[in-house]
């Protein structure tokens, strides 16, 4: 059996603001090398937990361990492991692009001899070659953001924290994000991005994190679950027998029945949607549509967040 | 170690590649060589000396406009606009230590300003040279380039304390510590800034040195000469600013600091000030002992209040200290022990060993029977202190703002003031007693006014903490509801 090796342990963290909980005995599991969207409402915590788990701020109670090490107890080693990228992130305008990244290369205690390749291979990735001497001041938003991510992973870390990184990205920006994300959890690395933006997440996110309210949704949202099937059926007429029908196969969920429009979720294999389409047609119930659409994060999120309401 | 401070200390190289760039370097001495030839060119005629007199001044007036006037500007900026440019999170989360931090911010962001003073005090040290009293006036030198580093290791450690507090701002204005030392300076050296007017007007040789004419020090049993005396305090409070910065640094980095070093500091600053009390002559061993307590006592209260004002007090903090006690967790006690706590329970315990001494020597005798020294007095002090504390704590529970230290310092003056200017209007002084710790008082007509004063504030806090400490909710009940 594989053992799945956890990147972040969060055991009943509480942070609190004057007044305010603004984390309430939070626990989750990060698994190594996934890429999680960390999703809520405004102030349901998002920034205050990935505040926490880049050992920026000091929880009021619980445990963070990032590979096994407290950040609490050792906050320099951890960030040894991570990038954080913050929501609304600074840079150094009065500095080049190459200046910005050796900076940080050196900061992050990289050896001096292999700062110049870093550096070059890192803007090679990032797509920045031809503004490599330009100042950072001169940099458009997107590119600043590139930047930004950049000199959070320049000491090439395990882990990357990313807070609203594509907010404020024009739609071929933030497809070029989705890319670099990609591109990132394929080179083994973990995730975990904050975003509003929900239908992009979907794109490199494996994972889903509900926050709301300073706690997790009790739900858990996964890649796997993605796959949970929505069926759209759609009739000349609904003969009165469909709903046995349906349930007949197994593998039907959530029957809803509006006009001649049937609504569904099925949870078996290709084989069994083959069958269950075969069945109707055996019945001789009049098809005229018939479509599958995989729950996205967004349908899932609204569904959770209905769910809660 | 050095290495890895000064010479790949990425923090001081990013200062360097922004401060020093080609065009600065040349600029500044070209700027400088100038002034001083405007300045020096005129006397040359008259006499080199006279030239020299008049370059060193100028040297000096420069070095303070680049030093303490400039440098400490952009020493407090260059945290400042970290802070609101949004790029200091991203520093604290590089594997930067503490000390490589403290040094690229103190020197890096000042490069530029010791680089013109540099010119400034080769000046200033050539001139001596040439001139009379020169071993006092390379004195002199260390002192300013010791003070220079210390104003801006002070305006350091004030934004490190400033962003504490203001965590959850986005912005943070810089004028006022970037102002706060350099008043404090100037109200030091402000008595002092006549010879600088001697040596303009008069063109006096001995005029730069006139600071340096003035009785010896005595110290404990030392006997130190005024520059000597300066150089002595200075590099030690030079020490502890290094320390208090270094610390600082720690906790912006997240790393836990216990109580133990603010307790040290606390010590040297009552053992530097207790020495002071050998200059009172004709005092038995136990009054020096005892005056120097006192004075210790005195700085300790003052620090209490200086700390308590300066730092968060926000009811999570207690929740945390609450929490640890509940725990008997006492090793996360000690580090979350905000310092005015620290240094409240030194002070107390000095306050115990001077109270049971009064006690047993004097008895319950009246402070206007015997004098400031009496067990009474002392008594009165501390109600004065205690309540004082529970109402800024008070005031902090209640308003949870930025402003709320304002306002607590606004309830204080007018606790202290307008009854004691009302009274002194009336010709009713001996109520005084009632609102001031002075020593004219009696238990009547001081020390229980006082005492029903504490307990009442005191009774006021915890009614506000049993509704503070509350678990708060998350907003959901709310919104469930």
């Amino acid at each position: 059996m594989q053992r799945i090796c956890f990147m972040i342990n969060v055991e009943n963290l509480i942070y609190e603001y004057p007044g305010k909980r603004a984390l309430a005995d939070v626990s989750f599991k990060i698994k190594s090398g996934s890429v999680t969207a960390l999703v809520g409402p405004n102030g349901a915590g998002k920034t205050t937990l990935l505040k926490c788990l880049a050992a920026l701020t000091k929880p009021f109670g619980g445990r963070i361990s990032v590979r096994g090490v407290d950040i609490l107890k050792e906050p320099r080693k951890c960030h040894q492991m991570m990038g954080f990228l913050p929501d609304f992130f600074g840079l150094y305008d009065s500095l080049t692009v190459r200046q910005s990244l050796t900076y940080f290369a050196m900061a992050q205690k990289l050896e001096k001899k292999r700062i110049p390749d870093r550096v070059e291979s890192l803007v090679e990735k990032l797509d920045m070659k031809d503004k490599f001497r330009e100042k950072v001041g001169n940099l458009s938003r997107g590119m600043r953001q590139r930047l930004a991510i950049g000199q959070a992973m320049i000491h090439d870390p395990e882990l990357l924290l990313l807070d609203e990184p594509a907010s404020g990205l024009d739609p071929e920006s933030r497809n070029a994000l989705s890319e670099l994300f990609l591109e990132l959890n394929r080179d083994g690395k973990t995730l975990i991005v904050s975003s509003h933006i929900l239908y992009e997440l979907e794109q490199y996110a494996g994972d889903i994190l509900i926050l709301r309210d300073g706690r997790i949704v009790d739900r858990d949202i996964s890649a796997g679950s993605f796959e949970a099937r929505r069926i759209r059926i759609r009739v000349l007429n609904i003969p009165d027998s469909i709903t046995g029908l349906l349930e007949k196969t197994g593998h039907v969920e959530n029957v809803r029945i509006h006009d001649s429009e049937i609504t569904l979720d099925f949870t078996g294999d290709g084989k069994e949607q083959h069958d269950l389409l075969k069945s109707l047609m055996n019945a001789n119930v009049t098809v005229k549509e018939f479509y599958v659409k995989k729950q996205s994060i967004q349908d899932q999120y609204l569904e959770t967040a209905e769910l809660r309401a | 170690m050095l290495k890895e401070l000064f010479i790949s200390n990425p923090e001081l190289k990013r200062n360097i590649w922004l401060e020093l760039t080609p065009g600065r370097l040349i600029i500044m001495p070209l700027v400088l060589g100038a002034i001083f030839f405007v300045a020096g060119y005129p006397y040359l005629a008259e006499s080199y000396l006279t030239c020299l007199i008049i370059l060193r001044l100028v040297s000096v007036l420069i070095f303070g406009g680049l030093v303490f006037v400039w440098g400490t500007k952009l020493c407090c900026e260059s945290l400042i606009d970290e802070v609101n440019q949004r790029t200091w999170d991203s520093q604290r989360v590089t594997s930067s230590s503490p000390w490589e931090m403290v040094i690229g911010k103190l020197f890096g962001s000042t490069i530029y300003p010791w680089y013109g003073g540099m010119f400034c005090i080769a000046v200033w040290f050539v001139s001596s040279l040439y001139l009379f009293k020169t071993v006092t006036h390379i004195k002199l030198l260390v002192i300013t380039i010791c003070a220079g580093v210390l104003i801006h290791a002070v305006s350091l450690l004030l934004v490190l304390i400033g962003i504490r507090r203001g965590r959850d701002r986005k912005k943070i204005n810089s004028s006022f510590y970037f102002l706060g030392p350099l008043i404090l300076l100037l109200l030091f050296i402000g008595p002092k800034a006549k010879y600088f007017d001697n040596i303009y007007h008069s063109i006096n040789l001995y005029g730069l040195s006139s600071i340096f004419q003035e009785s010896e020090i005595t110290w404990y049993m030392f006997e130190f000469s005024y520059p000597d005396f300066v150089m002595f305090m200075l590099l030690i409070f030079l020490i502890w600013a290094f320390v208090g910065l270094y610390r600082n640094m720690r906790t912006e980095f997240q790393f836990s600091n216990g109580p133990w070093v603010w307790v040290s500091f606390l010590m040297t600053l009552m053992i530097c000030c207790s020495g002071f009390t050998a200059n009172i002559r004709g005092l038995k061993f136990t009054d020096y002992l005892m005056a120097g307590l006192c004075l210790s006592l005195g700085i300790g209260i003052v620090i209490t209040y200086i700390t308590a004002f300066c730092e968060p007090k926000n009811i999570v903090g207690f929740r945390l200290l609450a929490d640890n006690i509940r725990k008997r967790d006492w090793r996360e006690f000690q580090r979350n022990l905000p310092l005015w706590m620290i240094t409240f329970i030194v002070t107390f315990a000095l306050w115990v060993i001077i109270f049971t001494v009064l006690l047993v020597k004097n008895k319950t005798a009246l402070p206007e029977e015997i004098g400031v020294l009496s067990a009474i007095y002392f008594f009165n002090l501390l109600c004065f202190w205690l309540r004082d504390l529970c109402l800024l704590i008070y005031v902090n529970l209640k308003k949870a703002s930025v402003r709320a230290d304002i306002a607590a310092l606004i309830y204080l003056l007018i606790f202290y003031l307008l009854p004691a200017i009302l009274l002194s209007e009336s010709g009713n002084d001996a109520l005084l007693a009632v609102f001031l710790p002075v020593f004219r008082s009696s238990l009547i007509n001081g020390t229980l006014p006082v005492l029903v004063q504490f307990l009442f504030i005191f009774l006021l806090l915890s009614r506000c903490w049993r509704i503070k400490s509350r678990i708060p909710d998350n907003g959901a009940e709310n919104k469930t509801a």
